[in-house]
């Protein structure tokens, strides 16, 4: 059963069309990885399934529902795609208690929730007493992920989720992601120009050039190195 | 490179920030405006250099307006400097770029120091003092007197830069304290209108010697602005760190007893304690409130000092003193949160719900602000206090709906962190139009309120407060209409947030 669909979605500004996408479908439960060059309309797609941006023609379903028209898919989505996201004057934990208590969590739910990110936060991010605007990339970086996470969303939306991490944190937010799909079964999109984790972690692997799919490739059946020789052929 | 030219160089780099910035980079329209403002500005100070004499003259009719100018020259004098107080800040953020290049911190000190001298406020009160010392001095007295008041009117503005400046440099903490021991000095001038006629005859003295040419008056002042900025460049040292751009101190405003108050409220609560945060941590935001203290306690005593002054000729000042602060920021109402708008718009937040829960926070916070103020009115000027009352109803009533309903259309993004001044974030044609409609929709009542059949206090009270409470109590539909406006525009706004 398919967790998105997305139906003759088109989004063009002036002239060019930034993003075309006939049909596609991501399947309920499944990690799938969206990459790309630069330009080629991961984050547009992102916001034109999170209803951030409005498509030029076309819909986007999350669990049948059009997003546009019904933000039901609000309960159960949880997403990080930059800065944007994130209220820079409140402190960490400020800012994970607003977001808990938009999912009808309490502070008691919230603090349990948080301490499974504790390995992955580092002891950097909570009761450091600092607003989110003073913190490193990395620790403003790792504050979006967790207070998309922490939710437990039925469908969760990351865009370029290793960005700015060490090494260690890049590992430990594969792990979760792994787990947390494995435990809840939770609907993971995922966009990232490290081809290496998301092969790691991911069902499916979509690659667009130009707002176009070009490639969907299904792991471990199909051979990812298509996707590198792809890439490879661009820097040529 | 020698010293003094770095000095030079970092001066020309100012400059050119200046003209490079935003501000000068807008619509020929908005830049027309804006140069309006700025010289309707000029023109009232002017306008009211040249009233002066007439209008001292008719309260001290025993006086010369220019002996009567100078018994409340240290009047004037002490309001200028709680304006610097308050706005004028220290240039320091200029110099970040040049902390990691081979300049001296003394050489960077001391371009601070020079820079801060070229200021708006060291300049703008001549348009009203040049006017008033020529038709009172030149004409009237001697040239010599007209040079000298000059002269002493520099020195003192000095020293009030130099104290102000001096504040800036000192480190944070040592800073405080002073502001507050300032504070302190100034209710005890407050408190001096018990002693007023010994302070304003120390007054005319000390301007009766400036015109006369005494130079211990002139040493006394040079010395202490020397003194001042010696201690500045000292300050500046003591302070580096602060001034450098080091991170900011950890633990930062915890999570203060009213958020947690606010945010104990069943539906609303949630997003009063983000408002309450937006506003109390952000320079830009907190702005504002810093300005309650000088609104409750100024416009007051401006109308107790002016008997004569009637309700209607009162009503910007009024609309001031009863709704400034939520005029001042409901004009960016969604801007505030431009930064992070697309999280709003990604979570479960009923747009209706949210816009309300901000009216009722503006109304509550405008009540805070009036309440004093009606308090004061009501014993200094009772007369006041039900048009006061009045307004305070139309400004909450009325101009907030107005606000949020354009509100809707502006869709600037600003950085509520980033300090005002020179800041032309939020700066939009739109903005000058409501603030415009604003100012005329005032004139339009008054126009009203004269053919009316009532005293103009009554007059006054009655159109206002009927208005004002049929916008209150029909709140829900015209948040709805804006909710509704919003969604519709979501798409357009979001997308200029992100600009």
């Amino acid at each position: 059963m398919a967790m998105i669909h997305i139906h003759n979605l088109k989004k063009a500004y002036g002239e060019q069309f930034a993003l075309t996408i006939e049909n596609l479908q991501i399947a309920e439960g499944s990690i799938t990885g969206i990459v790309g060059n630069n330009g080629a309309g991961k984050t547009t797609l992102f916001r034109l399934i999170l209803d951030l941006i409005e498509p030029t023609s076309g819909e986007v379903f999350i669990g049948n529902e059009p997003v546009r028209s019904n933000d039901a898919w609000k309960n159960f989505t949880g997403s990080y795609l930059d800065e944007g996201f994130l209220i820079d004057f409140l402190k960490p934990e400020e800012f994970f208690y607003f977001t808990g208590r938009l999912f009808g969590m309490d502070e008691k739910a919230i603090d349990q929730r948080l301490s499974m990110y504790d390995r992955f936060m580092a002891g950097e991010v909570l009761v450091q007493d600092k607003y989110i605007r003073d913190m490193s990339s990395g620790n403003r970086q790792k504050t979006g992920i967790v207070s998309a996470m922490m939710v437990e969303p039925r469908l969760l939306i990351l865009d370029e989720p290793f960005n700015y991490l060490d090494p260690s944190s890049q590992i430990w937010i594969k792990r979760l992601i792994k787990e947390d799909n494995e435990a809840r079964k939770t609907t993971m999109l995922i966009s990232s120009h490290n081809l290496t984790h998301l092969v790691e972690i991911c069902h499916r692997i979509i690659l667009l050039e130009r707002g176009k799919v070009i490639k969907d490739l299904s792991l471990p059946a199909d051979d990812p190195a298509e996707v590198e020789r792809y890439f490879s052929m661009q820097a040529e | 490179m020698p010293k003094r030219e770095i000095v030079l160089n970092l001066l020309k780099h100012s400059w050119i920030s200046f003209r490079r910035a935003h501000y000068f980079q807008r619509s020929l329209g908005v830049k027309t405006l804006m140069g309006f403002t700025a010289l309707i500005f000029l023109s009232y100070l002017y306008a009211a250099g040249l009233m002066l004499p007439a209008l001292l003259q008719n309260y001290f009719p025993e006086l010369l307006p220019h002996e009567a100018f100078f018994s409340l020259w240290l009047y004037l004098f002490f309001a200028e400097l709680t304006v610097r107080l308050v706005f004028q800040k220290l240039p320091r953020q200029m110099v970040q770029a040049y902390l990691t290049l081979p300049v001296k911190r003394r050489t960077l000190a001391g371009y601070i120091l020079t820079r801060s001298w070229f200021s708006i406020y060291n300049v703008y009160l001549y348009a009203l003092l040049l006017p008033f010392y020529y038709r009172t001095l030149y004409l009237h007295v001697s040239p010599a007197a007209f040079w000298m008041a000059l002269l002493g009117t520099f020195l003192l503005s000095s020293l009030n830069h130099a104290i102000t400046i001096g504040m800036r440099t000192w480190p944070a903490r040592l800073s405080r304290t002073i502001t507050l021991a300032l504070f302190l000095f100034g209710f005890v001038i407050l408190g001096g209108i018990l002693y007023m006629a010994e302070f304003m005859e120390f007054s005319r003295q000390m301007g009766q010697a400036v015109i006369s040419g005494q130079p211990m008056v002139f040493i006394i002042l040079l010395s202490l602005i020397i003194v001042l900025q010696l201690l500045a460049f000292r300050g500046l040292f003591a302070s580096f760190y602060e001034w450098s751009g080091a991170p900011s101190r950890p633990g930062a405003a915890g999570r203060s007893s009213i958020a947690r108050f606010l945010a104990a409220v069943p539906i609303y609560g949630l997003y009063w304690e983000l408002e309450w945060q937006l506003i109390t941590r952000n320079k830009r935001a907190v702005g504002g409130l810093k300005q309650w203290p000088w609104i409750i306690i100024a416009l007051p005593l401006f109308f107790y000092f002016d008997p004569f002054g009637d309700a209607e000729r009162y009503m910007y000042l009024m609309v001031m003193a009863a709704g400034g602060y939520g005029f001042a920021h409901l004009q960016y109402v969604f801007s505030w949160e431009s930064r992070f708008f697309d999280l709003i718009a990604a979570r479960k937040i009923d747009m209706e719900v949210f816009i309300r829960s901000k009216y009722y926070f503006y109304l509550t916070m405008g009540a805070a602000q009036a309440l004093p103020v009606l308090l004061l009115v009501g014993v200094l000027r009772p007369d006041l206090f039900w048009p006061l009352f009045g307004i305070f109803l139309y400004a909450v009533g009325p101009v907030f709906a107005y606000l949020f309903l354009t509100g809707v259309n502006s869709s600037t993004r600003i950085n509520p962190n980033k300090k005002a001044g020179f800041n032309p974030e939020g700066t939009s044609g739109t903005l000058f139009l409501v603030i415009f409609v604003s100012m005329f929709s005032v004139l339009i009542l008054q126009g009203i309120v004269y053919i009316l059949p009532f005293s103009s206090e009554t007059g006054l009270a009655l159109l206002t407060g009927l208005i004002g409470l049929v916008f209150i109590l029909t709140h829900r539909w015209w948040i709805a209409a804006v909710s509704k406006k919003f969604v519709f525009r979501k798409y357009h706004n979001l997308k200029k947030y992100r600009e």
